[in-house]
């Protein structure tokens, strides 16, 4: 598991869309979408670890993401949501 | 006067007249454990407890008001939440890192953990009942002006409207602007318009 920063303030991410029966903090309605990465906010415990009482085992980059609106639902509502989303759940994407 | 009692009186059962659930048990067993083996004492759950319990909006509302009478203050606060606090005089180092959303006069921000209900207590106090439940939690983020509007917030058009989903370890809540003509109100007048409600973003002070 990467334990630094892989993504980059301004870079353009789309959100694994994988189903897990593990504790994992990533919405639903975010799987598959493409957003952008706003800030890095450290590392912090995997949850899907610590949700069994096994702390310390691995940590990951955790990053803020903004995804437009538009882009979640289309319509036109100029809004955004934000996110923050560990790297192993992140992939690059081209723009 | 008469000797038989001739009408019945309805009463309501007492609000503990039921079996205790699995879970009551559950927790009962392993508190009377933890006093036993010496891990926790009773005044210091009794002490937890009250602490919990008198937690409240009114701590967010001062540090708000705080920060919009003191710019310094304002820009610690926004960069490094619990620093600011702690600078304060409270302890905050045991709890979870906060960031705090400043509304801007194009931007309103709003606050929801759509994964359960993650929610800076210690800022805000216990969260209401409508913050846990699904409808909130599914809605806010797929129509956020519709819902703010049942909430009796009316934002023009070309102001924007950023959700902050609370997904993982970092809780959050709402900086509200000041209220136009409020700003010379002394600190703890200031602290009386910073609603609850303001500080999650479905609402915004006002002036009484």
């Amino acid at each position: 598991m990467t334990e630094v920063q892989e993504f980059q303030i301004g870079q353009m991410v789309n959100v694994k869309s994988v189903c897990t029966n593990k504790h994992h903090r990533v919405p639903f309605y975010l799987k598959g979408k493409i957003g952008k990465v706003t800030e890095y906010l450290g590392l912090v415990e995997n949850p899907e670890s610590a949700a069994y009482s096994k702390y310390n085992l691995d940590v990951y980059p955790l990053y803020r993401v903004c995804f437009k609106q538009t882009s979640l639902w289309g319509g036109e509502q100029n809004g955004e949501i934000y996110a923050d989303l560990a790297g192993k759940w992140l992939f690059e994407v081209e723009v | 006067m008469p000797t038989e009692h001739s009408h019945g009186h309805p009463t309501d059962p007492d609000i503990d007249a039921h079996a205790l659930s699995e879970g009551q048990i559950l927790e009962m067993a392993l508190r009377e454990l933890l006093i036993e083996k010496g891990v926790v004492t009773q005044p210091e759950l009794n002490e937890q407890m009250n602490r919990t319990a008198s937690q409240s909006a009114s701590f967010g509302a001062s540090v708000i008001a705080r920060a919009w009478k003191d710019e310094e203050f304002k820009r610690i606060l926004l960069n490094n939440p619990k620093a600011a606090i702690t600078d304060l005089g409270y302890d905050v180092s045991q709890m979870p890192d906060l960031v705090i959303v400043e509304n801007k006069s194009q931007i309103h921000n709003v606050v929801v953990c759509t994964l359960c209900s993650c929610y800076p207590r210690y800022m805000l106090g216990p969260p209401p009942e409508w913050y846990r439940s699904a409808a909130y939690r599914a809605r806010i983020v797929r129509d956020p002006r519709e819902v703010l509007l049942e909430f009796g917030l009316k934002l023009p058009p070309d102001i924007k409207i950023r959700v902050y989903d609370s997904t993982a370890d970092l809780r959050y809540m709402v900086m509200p602007l000041c209220p136009q003509g409020a700003e010379s109100m002394p600190i703890d007048k200031l602290a009386a318009l910073v609603t609850r409600d303001s500080m999650i973003g479905v609402g915004t002070p006002r002036l009484l």
